[in-house]
């Protein structure tokens, strides 16, 4: 083909392409407010001066109102409104189709909408709203009792008088930003409103553009029922309170949520706390995909706070809390910050998260239920010191003795704390704690480690239960710099998996069982690597499993091995994160030092407990711990510690 | 060969797509006592007060009694005779000037078409109405 044969053939597909030329319409003006017919679909419009009535498509119009009418060859879908923002002007136009069902009022650029009663499937169906330009004194209400779209086309608006966007209609509100728009949206400081967006009913957010929402005088964003999130790249710079407040759930599946610096909360779910409820209202956060980076500041705060569950299925979650705990009067007990806090449980089944906790008492996750996980990887790490309100005086971080001081009165940063049981059986944990008290992972009931890959250094004990705590998989490296590696305040059995137990010196030990209770550590399978200032050795008949015994010091990545006539039975190899002992006089939460008997203390050795399946009872092994070697008889219990 | 089908076939897209979209050239304003005003819709603006309706485009300047035309809707054509079709009959056509002068007498509106030249305000008189073109 010549190059003259292409540029007709392109010119030609071009008049083509350029397509239609729009459709013509006509618009009955009514001031900032026009309705737009269709000229293929209008019909015979009647006018009636005795009536003042201007009558199209069967709705009738107060002819005396009518500023103007004109025509036009713009083409408005069925359907759909177009808000049209211009500094302190607004312009709103309304299909003809949806005349009869949709009335709207603009004082300077703040557009008030009002669906009718009428609106339904049966009706016209779901209206969209597009909404685009700018106005720094502007605003978008909206009232109904049938389900909106909401397509934000390129919006920067911020009202001086309240909400943004005020969402009055109490059903399935869809907020989406169109695909390469930027929008923001921003209320008036001052005001009463709940938020930048505000919605009586419940928020879909979707749409593949990027919306930014700043709240100047509670939440960025509010919700009275639930908030959904898809695609959507939503910022949050900063709010008064929470960044996203919603009752009944907040589910995301996709996008991105940035949210900054809020006064309170990043999200919050709350649910109505009575037998009625709604199935949806469930109160809890649900992630299955998508990514969420959030800091929050203020004192006590989370970021992500349910009244119920939080679930974590996909996704990529970054969550730093830089908030100091604080004394709450009305409860009379301490409250601390968590990346994420629950007062129901806590799921991981995917996703990536990293956690991090900065403030005194700051928590990875706390629940008041329980604790799950299957799948996912967990990156923990605390550094707050021990929250304790001692004689009027809220400290952040006390480190003095906190035997005599109610639990209500301190709280510590752990890496996961779980008021009702935690139970892992897969995924991958990596958790560090710096200060007093600071747990790795702590149970308030029982704990189940059934898989999973589980890191934890932590300042106190690693693994901590208060009633029975069961490892029956997994792998798990647990190192406490001042306190026990694995500690329950029950029965402690390990029955599978591989467990390395790093306990520090003095009374603090790899695995500790309550035995002044009559508890006892068992062990029925796995391969064990205990050391300590100490072990709880098992006593009880229930224990089957052999185990041997060593003295000594260990250091990082030494290879400790257990063999019988040159055949190698089991092997560890110490973590390079260990870090011996080096004796203090005050031992943690000020109880008394371990300083120069413990492991790598000033004069003493630890002891080393290390089982394996195989492992005969009566049979003599030699352990090798780096150069140094002995011999061990197995035995399956023993007398006590 | 296979070149100029394929451009007679684009070019005959083209031609097609902006053919459909092509109508509503017109409004045309409905009296009670029979008579019909048909304006240019380019642009058109209508004006409402009390009883007057007030049309301007770049090419309409005229204000009509809303008392005595009391309908209007669109109508299509390639030109503003070529429109009349969508309300006129053939039949004896009288068509004036807007001063009243005789302009001459057609037995149908294709006739009328070839006869009279574009951009001239007629009115078109038949036994039963008489239709004002404003182009």
């Amino acid at each position: 083909m010549s190059i003259k044969s292409h540029a007709l053939l392109t010119a030609a597909l071009l008049a083509g392409a350029a397509g239609p030329a729009a459709a013509r319409s006509l618009n009955v003006n009514f001031g900032s407010v026009a309705y737009s017919f269709p000229a293929a679909t209008l019909g015979v419009v009647d006018i009636s001066v005795a009536q003042s009535q201007l009558t199209a498509t069967g709705v009738d119009f107060d002819l005396s109102e009518i500023t103007s009418m004109n025509v036009t060859d713009t083409d408005l879908d069925n359907n759909t409104v177009t808000i049209t923002y211009n500094g302190s002007q607004a312009s709103v136009t309304i299909a003809g189709n949806i005349a009869r069902y949709v009335t709207a009022e603009v004082d300077g650029a703040h557009v008030s909408v009002i669906q009718s009663a009428d609106v339904s499937e049966t009706t016209c169906g779901e209206i969209t709203y597009q909404l685009q330009g700018e106005s720094t004194d502007g605003s978008f209400a909206m009232n109904g009792a049938y389900k909106a779209s909401i397509e934000l086309l390129g919006l920067a608006l911020t009202s001086s008088k309240g909400a943004a966007l005020d969402i009055q209609n109490g059903k399935r509100i869809s907020v989406s930003a169109k695909s390469g728009t930027s929008n923001t949206l921003a209320d008036c400081a001052g005001g009463s409103q709940k938020g930048a967006i505000v919605c009586k009913g419940h928020l879909e957010f979707k749409g593949k553009g990027e919306l930014t929402v700043t709240g100047h005088t509670s939440h960025a964003i509010y919700a009275k029922e639930y908030v959904e999130m898809k695609n959507l790249s939503i910022t949050i710079p900063s709010s008064v309170k929470d960044g996203i407040n919603c009752a009944q759930y907040f589910s995301m599946e996709s996008g991105t949520l940035n949210i900054i610096a809020p006064g309170d909360d990043a999200i919050q779910t709350s649910y109505k706390d009575d037998t009625d409820r709604e199935a949806e209202d469930t109160g809890s956060i649900t992630i299955s995909g998508g990514t969420i980076n959030a800091t929050v500041t203020a004192a006590a705060t989370k970021g992500l706070k349910a009244d119920n569950a939080i679930i974590i299925n996909g996704g990529n979650i970054t969550i730093t809390s830089n908030a100091d705990g604080t004394w709450d009067s009305s409860k009379n007990k301490t409250k601390a910050s968590a990346c994420l806090g629950a007062d129901g449980d806590i799921e991981i089944n995917g996703g990536t998260l990293i956690l991090s906790a900065t403030g005194g008492g700051g928590k990875g996750i706390s629940c008041d239920g329980k604790f799950t996980a299957t799948d996912g990887s967990v990156t923990i790490a605390t550094t707050g010191g021990l929250l304790c309100y001692t004689n009027g005086t809220l400290s952040q971080n006390y480190t003095g003795n906190t035997d005599r001081i109610d639990s209500d009165l301190r709280s510590a940063a752990k890496g996961i704390k779980a008021d009702s049981g935690v139970e892992i059986a897969g995924g991958n944990f990596h958790i560090t704690t710096a200060t007093n008290n600071a747990e790795g992972i702590e149970s308030k009931t029982t704990m189940l480690i059934s898989g999973g890959t589980i890191f934890v250094k932590a300042y106190d004990d690693g693994i901590n239960s208060t009633s029975d705590l069961t490892v029956t998989g997994g792998d798990l490296t647990v190192i406490s710099i001042a306190g026990d590696g694995i500690d329950s305040n029950a029965n402690l059995t390990i029955a599978g998996g591989n467990v390395i137990t790093l306990g520090s010196g003095g009374m603090e030990m790899g695995l500790d069982a309550a035995t002044e209770s009559g508890c006892a550590v068992y062990i029925t399978g796995g391969n064990l690597l205990s050391f300590g200032g100490s072990n709880t050795y098992p006593t009880k008949s229930g224990s089957t499993q052999a185990y041997v015994t060593a003295s000594g010091s260990i250091s990082a990545e030494t290879v400790i091995t257990v063999s019988r006539d040159g055949e190698t039975l089991v092997t560890f190899t110490v973590p390079a994160e260990y870090t011996a002992s080096t004796g203090s006089s005050t031992g943690p939460g000020g109880r008394p030092g371990f300083g120069g008997w413990g492991p790598g203390g000033a004069s003493g050795n630890g002891s080393m407990m290390i089982s394996a399946p195989a492992m005969v009872k009566g049979t003599s092994y030699t352990i090798a711990n780096g150069t140094q070697t002995s011999t061990s008889t197995a035995v399956t219990t023993s007398t006590g510690r | 060969m296979h070149k100029s089908l394929l451009l007679a076939a684009a070019a005959l897209v083209a031609l097609a797509a902006n053919a459909a979209d092509s109508g509503h050239e017109y409004v045309a304003f409905h009296s009670t006592g029979g008579s019909t005003l048909v304006v240019d819709a380019a642009s058109l603006v209508m004006t409402p007060s009390g009883t007057s309706l007030t049309l301007s485009s770049p090419t309409v300047d005229n204000t009509i009694n809303l008392q005595e035309y009391t309908r209007f809707e669109f109508i299509s054509g390639s030109s503003g005779i070529d429109a009349a079709h969508a309300i006129l009959s053939d039949g004896p056509l009288h068509v004036y000037s807007t001063a009243g002068v005789s302009l001459g007498e057609f037995e149908s509106v294709d006739a009328l078409r070839s006869a009279l030249p574009a951009g001239t305000t007629y009115v078109i008189k038949t036994q039963t109405s008489a239709i004002k073109f404003i182009f």
